[in-house]
């Protein structure tokens, strides 16, 4: 597999504020690859300078092979852009914005467009300028989905947008992903959950990890045991434990490097003879707000 | 080219409202310059309610909304910023900006360049012939109009942001002349030839590249730092480098007995004219010396030009001080015997000496003109043709005047009439002159050089016979009998060509005076 994005130490400073710190970020081609964070934390810095919207202090950004300070003109032949920031050419119809586009792109699929224009019920003769926001997203994914791009990158695409308008962003985005790499950022981990199939986490600008989706919910188990009697918690505890909690005899914590063999033997290590331990899988806003609090406790 | 068509097709269609505005304005334009000796007496057909439909607001209207017309075209695609949607898509620079230049110059250039055309064609000009001069003229146009519009633009976002950095660069030029007059300045003084051409270099190049740079790579703060750089590189080099002592090489000194006038200064005392303290002018920041002086000995078909004058003074309590060169571009012609020169001080200085007997070391700069080509001209009734002139007729508000129009340039020229011959019905509008004087016109020209960066084609200047007697020594014949100045059909004017024969710089000295009496003195 080839990497469609690869960063390496990516750094942004905006004065004293450090935007991004020492980013490195790989996406393989073919993957839908979710940038989560906090507000704030660097998300739409990061994808800016991919887009070579804004130049990265330090380090280096690639988009398909090209280095991001090269990414102008004919490179964006192979780009689907869209971000909720972007100032869309308000005073032209629907349908003029997508024949204006249409001769920008030598692999621009007329049929597709069509296809695209009823999926998201597009009306071709209103203004821009008169359509909600949910409308104006679903018509600039349609411009960035119908000229086959390799690479699709979306900017916090699902912000405020109704749940009927996500879906059907989501759906067009996912007929289209076999054929294209999807990098997106978002803070809707719900929605990111059902699609994703890598996650990377942004938290103050530094990249806490990158992985795929499987490993990343197979790493992270809620684990309750229940101790033969109630007591103090032993001390130091693993690093990868988080959110630590004990009432009476029951310990809960999230192992954020669950393996059943090791946490098994560490619970044993800790607290000798348990009477029951239990094991849950854990959604991706738990993983997150537990990685979250984890950081506001550092 | 594809790209280039389809995004000027875009703009062409989203401006159309700007674009009839824009042409329009130009029709309105094209009017006022087909019947130019109407609308240069505007004023008497004054329309309280449509005052922009008068000529003089039509100009600078038009210019104007070109000016908003390109930078909405520019700000269309904004260079500025980073959420512009246009960016991530497949966009060529170069095509996007040769879109724009496309607009300009289909929207702009193309309807003025055949209004021109239209211009010189109806005044009854031959097109062919001036049409070299004509791309010329609209290539300046470009440069001098419409690149600092697309500068401008390509540095805003958005009509706002353009009025906030148009207030900018005012303060900035503000400031930069405020700072210029802590300076010591000469009018008439140049820095080398080598550094102006550098200079303009500077500012053409920087105007040009910025642009194209802000296409290229939309970074507005180094563009922005770019020309600050240059402004003050520009502005270090005219503090720092040393003028070319531009006077002293193309004036060279001769004793004033050689010169071609004999000029001598009149001691104030001398001079039993009205007196007059003008409260008035107290306030300004700068104080007019006036320095009288007499003139003789300008032979017959010569002019004597006072292009700049200098004064010096010392005296025994006080240092010496000169404010340089200032321009006087004042006329000896063989009848003058009294004129007055003008020298800028400012007050503060003023102030300091005022009472003071001053000792003045005055330099005068001449430039000696000769007839050439002299003809006479007998002045028709009405309009009428001239190769020299061009189109023509006696002014009907100024009958002491000639109103011509002529290609690109006034021509250069001297002219005398003297209205003993010629005596015409009196006019209670006209200027008088003396009963025994003639009267003498002059027309500067730079016709040598490239055709100017104007908006019209024609050059309209007038041929205009001065009120001599205002300015002859009114205290030697006090019961001196004046007559109207007017031309009428019939009158014989004499023109030619200036041919200027000499420069040189004389010096006179005024010892023992007050500067207080030189500005109290009023001429009129």
């Amino acid at each position: 597999m080839t990497a469609v994005i690869r960063t390496d130490a990516l750094t942004k400073k905006y004065r004293r504020l450090i935007a991004l710190d020492q980013v490195n970020l790989e996406v393989q081609e073919g993957a839908v690859y979710a940038l989560v964070g906090q507000n704030g934390a660097g998300k739409t810095t990061a994808i800016k300078i991919l887009m070579n919207l804004i130049p990265a202090s330090k380090g280096t950004a690639q988009v398909l092979g090209t280095d991001s300070r090269s990414i102008r003109g004919k490179s964006y032949n192979q780009i689907g852009y869209v971000s909720e920031n972007q100032e869309i050419p308000e005073w032209m119809k629907v349908g003029a914005l997508l024949d204006y586009l249409r001769d920008f792109y030598p692999t621009w699929d007329l049929a597709l467009e069509q296809s695209l224009v009823k999926q998201f019920d597009l009306p071709l003769d209103r203004r821009i300028k008169a359509l909600s926001r949910g409308m104006k997203m679903k018509l600039a994914l349609a411009g960035a989905l119908a000229f086959h791009p390799r690479i699709i990158v979306l900017d916090e695409p699902f912000g405020g947008l109704d749940p009927l308008v996500r879906d059907q962003l989501i759906e067009g985005l996912l007929e289209r992903a076999a054929e294209s790499t999807v990098f997106l950022s978002s803070h809707d981990l719900a929605e990111i959950e059902s699609f994703a199939s890598h996650i990377g986490y942004l938290e103050a600008g530094k990249l806490l990890f990158s992985e795929d989706m499987t490993s990343l919910s197979t790493r992270f188990r809620e684990v309750e045991l229940t101790r033969d009697s109630d007591g103090p918690l032993p001390s130091p505890l693993p690093s990868n434990w988080l959110k630590t909690k004990s009432s009476g005899a029951i310990v809960r914590f999230v192992d954020s490097c669950y393996d059943e063999q090791k946490t098994s033997s560490e619970i044993q290590r800790l607290f000798g003879t348990v009477k029951d331990v239990q094991y849950r899988a854990l959604s991706l806003r738990a993983i997150f707000l537990a990685m979250a609090r984890k950081s506001e406790e550092v | 080219m594809n790209q280039i068509l389809h995004i000027f097709k875009k703009d062409a269609r989203r401006h159309w409202p700007e674009i009839l505005i824009s042409l329009a304005l130009l029709a309105l334009f094209t009017r006022h310059q087909l019947h130019p000796w109407q609308n240069s007496n505007a004023f008497s057909s004054f329309s309280p309610y449509f005052f922009i439909l008068e000529g003089r607001y039509i100009t600078p209207a038009t210019i104007l909304f070109w000016a908003f017309l390109i930078v909405r075209v520019v700000q269309g695609e904004s260079l500025v910023g980073d959420r512009q949607w246009w960016v991530t898509k497949p966009y060529e620079w170069w095509n996007l900006l040769a879109a724009k230049l496309l607009f300009i110059f289909i929207f702009v250039s193309v309807p003025l360049f055949h209004v021109h055309l239209l211009l010189l064609h109806q005044l009854g000009f031959p097109v062919l012939r001036n049409l070299p001069a004509l791309l010329i003229t609209e290539l300046g146009l470009y440069f001098v109009l419409f690149m600092p519009a697309l500068l401008l633009a390509s540095l805003t976002k958005n009509v706002g942001q353009l009025l906030l950095t148009v207030g900018c660069v005012l303060l900035v030029v503000v400031g930069i002349t405020w700072l210029a007059t802590k300076f010591p300045s000469s009018d008439g003084e140049n820095l080398p030839p080598i550094v102006e051409h550098f200079q303009e270099f500077l500012i053409w190049g920087s105007l040009g590249a910025v642009p194209i740079w802000q296409f290229a790579r939309r970074r507005r703060w180094v563009s922005v730092g770019a020309l600050l750089g240059m402004l003050a590189v520009n502005s270090l080099i005219s503090v720092v480098v040393p003028n070319a002592r531009t006077m002293e090489k193309n004036y060279p000194a001769v004793e004033a007995q050689t010169s071609p006038a004999r000029i001598a200064i009149r001691q104030p005392a001398e001079m039993t004219g009205r007196h007059n303290a003008n409260l008035w002018s107290d306030a300004t920041p700068d104080v007019y010396l006036h320095v009288p002086i007499t003139v003789s000995g300008v032979a017959r078909g010569t002019m004597i030009m006072v292009d700049v004058m200098k004064i010096t003074t010392d005296s025994p309590q006080d240092s010496r001080w000169s404010h340089g060169w200032k321009y006087q571009h004042v006329e000896l012609w063989p009848e003058d015997q009294l004129k007055s020169l003008s020298y800028e001080v400012s007050r503060k200085e003023y102030e300091k000496v005022k009472t003071k007997l001053l000792n003045l070391h005055i330099e005068l700069a001449l430039s000696e003109y000769q007839e050439d080509d002299a003809r006479i001209l007998p002045v028709p009734g009405g309009r009428f043709d001239d190769d020299t002139l061009g189109i023509c007729h006696v002014d009907p508000w100024q009958s002491s005047s000639i109103q011509c129009l002529k290609p690109f340039h006034a021509p250069g020229l001297m002219a005398t009439f003297d209205p003993r011959e010629f005596p015409c019905p009196g006019d209670r509008l006209s200027h008088t002159i003396q009963e025994d004087a003639v009267s003498h016109a002059w027309v500067f020209s730079n016709h040598y050089s490239f055709p100017d960066a104007n908006y019209t084609p024609i050059s309209d200047y007038s041929i205009w016979f001065r009120p001599v007697s205002l300015i002859t020594d009114l205290e030697a014949k006090p019961q001196q009998r004046t007559k109207s100045l007017i031309l009428c059909p019939g009158s014989e004017i004499r023109l030619s060509r200036p041919e200027l024969k000499h420069q040189l710089r004389i010096q006179l000295d005024l010892p023992n005076v007050r500067l207080q009496d030189l500005v109290e003195f009023d001429w009129q």
